[in-house]
């Protein structure tokens, strides 16, 4: 068991390695001249090419490739991800750090909002199947799947803020305006989940054990949470962990929606004004945070399911 | 079965809000805004209301006062200079009082007693002579003012007195002593070892407010300043909102997010005509303050021909753009400077549009239609890109409008936007082909704005050196801002705006005003001779 | 399997309205009221009219035209993105599936690689590597999209691999590219078919959120994302012009999603019969 996760905590190293390197070589491919920019930076009135020259022996510019990017790694470790293009006074790592809480915060709302929603409505669904309910529910997903989410925001925005004036429009600060972004990002996991437990469920109820139960004249109830559900829960949870970063990426598009001051904001901004280091720090970021997270859930589902627990052995 | 319940419900709010978005207005809706706004007037009127929230579309940033990096209404709260702009002249402000020598060479200030910093320090002389030194050891950043290049030297002989020596008479001086930068004072105690060129330690300066807090890219708050020299404002807390979304701006207004909207480009036409009439909210537009134009990068292959550039003149339509995007606030601009603009009121030849003549330019410079509708000449086509200022409100629309007119005479435009930073940053560095620009209004046009155009501070430097005159245009400049004589002066003003004007360099758009939308009660709002100041100490509510 | 499509309602009542609306964009010079690109900016934010059967947008042209030649763009560029994904994906499938080996491990590993990235990032730290434009749009969603079609389409491969009649082909020594185009192709078009046109719906949301961004098409270009867009600027003062181009973008990338779903009864008959 220990040598399983042990092993699988030294594969993802490599993989690691692989992001950094690709994220290197993206500052790499670019246009820009980092040398340049420190003169910039510096505001330096006018730009000659010696003391482009001048500046790129200083910053170890015109050093090998392998060894810019082991020091740039090794830099990285330190958290030290450089300094804006367009901000020069601003490091990227600090710009990163005044982001990240917005969007791990919409991310981490818009989870319990996936749970909080899925869980019960797949449920319902599963147990009245072919019910109304079960029909309303999944005519709704079936529309849900096809709404690009922006569009759901605007939709949401113009009427729950402009129309009925319940909640603001956009921008960051308090509760009430973390609300129709949150949903906005969760509806299209919902969705999923949904269709995902109820399936499950579904599956669960033609299984051995919930016949035997039946035999044993344990009441529906009774089956339908503890065993059906509880069964069902576990993938689920699995799934939706699984998710995480992918819903820490995915709000970069309703970020934009709605002005959340988040990574995602950032990073678009970032795109339009060509400033490079804040992107490569961004995918970097959510490289990592992808791996991380895969790597966990892997290993907690490895450690609570028995079956699984005997193959990693 | 509590978790039925709770699903159900949830499942319930689900399903309104769902169909809700589907459905049109309902009657509930409207009772619903009435009842917020009755509660939101009553909490109103029981305190008397002292602070006010302003929006801007981006962070205060560096407020260094003898940089360039940070917001200019930020550092007018905080900082001041020896003296003030006014509509009839200057006024003293950190001099009460000035002399100048015969030959205009020598400038003594009286500097106003028992002014303190924000921080405790003293601001006479002393402090004033330390800031001359920090702004001049910078010298390369100033070269837009001329003054810079005419200095002998500052010296301060005693602590309420304060001279600068010219090497030549200099008739522009006390309005470039009198703009928000460079020559604001802050604490010596905040420079770092006397020095401000890399930075400042703190934002501490002699003006009505003080920085009090602030989050990067949220919000920033300034307090008035106790220790005040001039009359107390009667707002005694601001706090300015970061929000970069136009929409976003006027809801935030509309709920009472914030009180105050003020700019040239933070408003777009179509959300001044909708409060127009509004009782709750003041629409305010400035005279016009400067020209919105259109900068030809002359460097360029395809533009570097004047024909070409003449064209694209022709095919604009200012009149269309004024009244379809500005719907008239803005008026048509035929020239760079308007000619209420000190020295511009000469007789010039506006570009009419006229897409005929505009197609027969394009002819003449040997441009014939290509396969797929576009110009070519020599196999090339005649495809442009035009950057505009993502952050600008109107620049988008006012893009594109153009792209679809130029596209009638084959002129391929695509069109770019960038957050305000970068397009400047592409600008200075010439890396465009057309790009959107502002004059620099009043009170630097003409001299300041001309006398830039001789040196990388802007994009025209840039955009005028394929032009054959720049070497004479800007010898003129430089004669410009030293002569003593009135008419001289004019003659070399008359020469260089003709020369800019028949090189067809720049596009003249519409006259831009700045525009302000405030809450009813708030009183005391005017427009300043300075047209980035917001006068904050002269507001009170009613 | 014509005769279980032909059963089909949903499969025969999609595919007729996908072609629908493929003939509206292809023939949208001649049904288009107007020109869409015709700016006239005296006249914007008109409400419906006779002239203008949809109303104008904020430079006065017409809303139905540019939704019409918005089909081009929309819908050709997510064809595009779903070919170029499915044809390398199904490539990368069958050669993994097939060959095994190194050339297996190797695909595979890169497919793990591409795979450890969340794709929504991967296509915006594309586009700002090539710059903005669609056609980089289009690339990035095939770069990031292959590697899921390849996994599944090896799993597919692997199930028919060991089936008899291909052992019996490989053992009458008919060669590999056949028994790869003739045998297993064939095999797992089923999956293929069902996938591409799930696909298409998945593409035409990506590809409108980066017009949407203003990362995908630029303007003057009608294309929805695009269209959608420019009503963002306008929500409170003109709601409604963000009515319909949202619509339109449901509709389809619904159809897309229904005919998918009906795709899979029609071509897998057990599935029905279950």
């Amino acid at each position: 068991m220990k040598q399983y996760v042990f092993k699988r905590i030294l594969s993802t190293i490599p993989l690691l390695l692989i992001i950094s390197f690709v994220c290197f070589v993206f500052i790499n491919l670019i246009p820009s001249n980092p040398a340049e920019v420190a003169l910039r930076v510096r505001q330096v009135p006018i730009i000659t090419e010696e003391a482009i020259a001048e500046v790129e022996a200083e910053l170890g510019l015109n050093r090998p490739f392998l060894v810019r990017y082991v020091s740039w790694l090794f830099d990285c470790l330190k958290g030290d991800f450089g300094i804006s293009y367009v901000n020069p006074s601003r490091t990227v790592a600090g710009e990163l750090a005044r982001c990240l809480p917005a969007t791990l915060q919409l991310a981490g709302a818009s989870l319990v909002l996936v749970i909080l929603l899925s869980i019960p409505i797949g449920f319902l669904c599963a147990v009245y199947k072919d019910g109304i309910f079960d029909k309303v529910m999944r005519a709704l997903v079936f529309i849900t799947t096809a709404m690009p989410p922006y569009w759901v925001g605007l939709l949401l925005m113009w009427f729950i803020s402009i129309k009925l004036d319940l909640l603001p429009t956009s921008g960051g600060g308090s509760f009430a305006h973390l609300i129709l972004p949150a949903f906005t990002v969760s509806l299209s996991y919902i969705s999923t989940y949904i269709r995902l437990i109820r399936n499950n469920m579904l599956e669960n109820m033609k299984q051995d054990y919930v016949l035997y139960a039946n035999v044993r004249g344990l009441p529906q109830k009774v089956i339908l949470i503890k065993h059906i559900l509880k069964n069902s829960m576990h993938t689920c949870i699995v799934a939706i962990g699984m998710s995480i970063p992918q819903l820490i990426s995915g709000t970069i598009v309703v970020e934009n929606v709605f002005a959340w001051p988040g990574l995602g904001t950032l990073c678009i901004s970032s795109i339009f004004n060509r400033d490079y280091p804040i992107i490569q720090a961004y995918v970097l970021l959510i490289g990592v945070l992808f791996v991380v997270f895969n790597l966990l859930f892997d290993i907690l589902q490895t450690v609570s399911d028995p079956r699984l627990r005997k193959e990693g052995a | 079965m509590k978790k039925k319940w709770c699903s159900l419900l949830l499942l319930g709010a689900l399903c309104v809000s769902m169909l809700g978005g589907c459905s049109g207005s309902s009657t509930k809706t409207s009772t619903t805004t009435e009842e917020t706004e009755t509660t939101e007037t009553t909490s109103q009127t029981g305190e008397a209301k002292d602070s006010l929230v302003f929006v801007n579309y981006r962070d205060i940033r560096d407020l260094n006062p003898h940089l360039y990096a940070g917001e200019m209404y930020a550092q007018e709260m905080l900082f001041e200079t020896l003296v003030n702009i006014t509509a009839d002249g200057y006024e003293g402000c950190l001099a009460e009082s000035w002399d100048i020598n015969e030959d205009g060479k020598i400038y003594t200030f009286h500097i106003r007693p028992d002014v303190y910093f924000s921080d405790g320090e003293v601001c006479d002389a002393y402090a004033i002579k330390a800031n001359f030194d920090a702004i001049i050891e910078n010298k390369d950043r100033h070269t837009w003012l001329e003054m810079m290049n005419l200095l002998v030297g500052v010296s301060a002989p005693d602590e309420s007195t304060f001279v600068i020596e010219l090497s030549e008479p200099y008739y522009p001086l006390l309005t470039e002593l009198g703009v928000t930068r460079p020559f604001a004072m802050i604490s010596p105690a905040a420079m770092k070892d006397g020095s401000t060129k890399d930075g400042v330690n703190a934002y501490i300066g002699t003006g009505p407010y003080v920085l009090s807090e602030f989050v990067t890219d949220e919000y920033a708050i300034f307090t008035a300043n106790e220790n005040y020299w001039g009359e107390q404002p009667a707002i005694k807390e601001i706090t300015v909102k970061v929000i970069p979304d136009n929409q976003t701006r006027i809801l935030a207004l509309e709920k009472g997010e914030i009180d105050f909207i003020f700019g040239k480009n933070m408003i777009d036409a179509d959300a001044i005509n909708q409060y127009m009439d509004s009782e709750d909210f003041t629409v305010a537009l400035s005279d016009p303050t400067s020209t919105r134009h259109i900068v030809i990068n002359t460097t360029n292959e395809l533009l570097s021909d004047v024909k070409v550039r003449q064209a694209l003149q022709h095919a604009t339509n200012k009149q269309a753009i004024s009244e379809g995007i500005f719907y008239g606030l803005e008026e048509p601009a035929d020239t760079l400077f308007a000619t209420t603009v000190p020295y511009c009121d000469i007789d010039l030849e506006p570009y009419a549009y006229d897409m005929e003549l505009a197609a027969s330019l394009l002819a003449e410079a040997g441009w014939s239609a290509g396969s797929d509708g576009v110009l070519t000449k020599n196999g090339q086509p005649l495809a442009l890109e035009l950057l505009y200022n993502s952050d600008s409100v109107t620049e988008k629309a006012i893009a594109e409008y153009l792209q679809s007119e130029y596209a009638q005479l084959g002129i391929s435009l695509t069109i770019h936007g960038e957050e305000e930073q970068s397009y400047r940053d592409r600008m200075k560095a010439g890396n465009f082909d057309l790009v959107f620009n502002i004059c620099w209004g009043t009170p630097y046009d003409p001299q300041s704005s001309l006398a830039a155009m001789r040196a990388p501070v802007y994009g025209d430097y840039a955009a005028q050196q394929g032009l054959e005159d720049k070497a004479e245009i800007d010898e003129a400049i430089t004669e410009i801002l030293v002569s003593t004589d009135e008419q001289k002066r004019q003659e070399l003003y008359t020469f260089v705006l003709t020369s800019l004007h028949e090189d067809a360099v720049y596009i003249p758009l519409t006259y831009e005003c700045n525009k302000a939308i405030y809450r009813s009660d708030m009183q005391g709002f005017h427009f300043t001779q300075t047209q980035y100041e917001v006068p904050f100490e002269d507001f009170y509510y009613e | 399997m014509a005769k279980r499509f032909w059963k089909n309602k949903t499969a025969v009542g999609t595919v007729f309205f996908v072609v629908l609306i493929a003939l509206l964009g292809i023939l949208a010079s001649w049904i288009a009221p107007n020109d869409p690109y015709a700016a006239d900016i005296l006249h914007k934010y008109e409400s419906m009219s006779a002239q203008f059967p949809l109303g104008t947008d904020h430079l006065g042209r017409c809303i139905l035209s540019r939704l019409l030649y918005g089909i081009r763009p929309t819908l050709g560029l997510a064809l595009l993105t779903m070919l170029g994904t499915i044809g390398i994906g199904a490539l990368m499938g069958l050669l993994a599936g097939y060959f095994r080996g190194w050339v297996e491990e190797l695909i595979m590993r890169i497919v793990d690689v591409m795979l450890s990235f969340p794709s929504q990032v991967m296509v915006f730290a594309v586009v700002a590597l090539l710059g903005i434009s669609v056609q980089n749009v289009v690339l990035a969603n095939v770069f990031i999209k292959w590697a899921w079609y390849a996994r599944m389409i090896r799993a597919g491969v692997m199930q028919y691999r060991e089936k008899n009649f291909i052992q019996f082909s490989r053992c009458i020594g008919t060669p590999e590219w056949f028994i790869l185009l003739r045998h297993l192709l064939p095999s797992i078009a089923a999956d293929l078919a069902v996938l591409a046109s799930l696909d298409v719906g998945w593409a035409i949301i990506n590809i409108s959120t980066m017009s949407f961004l203003g990362l995908g098409v630029q303007a003057p270009t009608p294309e929805w994302g695009a269209m959608l867009n420019e009503a963002k600027n306008v929500l409170t003062s003109n709601p409604s012009q963000m009515i319909f181009p949202g619509l339109a973008i449901v509709v389809l990338v619904s159809v897309f999603n229904l005919m998918g779903d009906a795709l899979r009864d029609v071509l897998d008959p057990k599935e029905v019969a279950k």
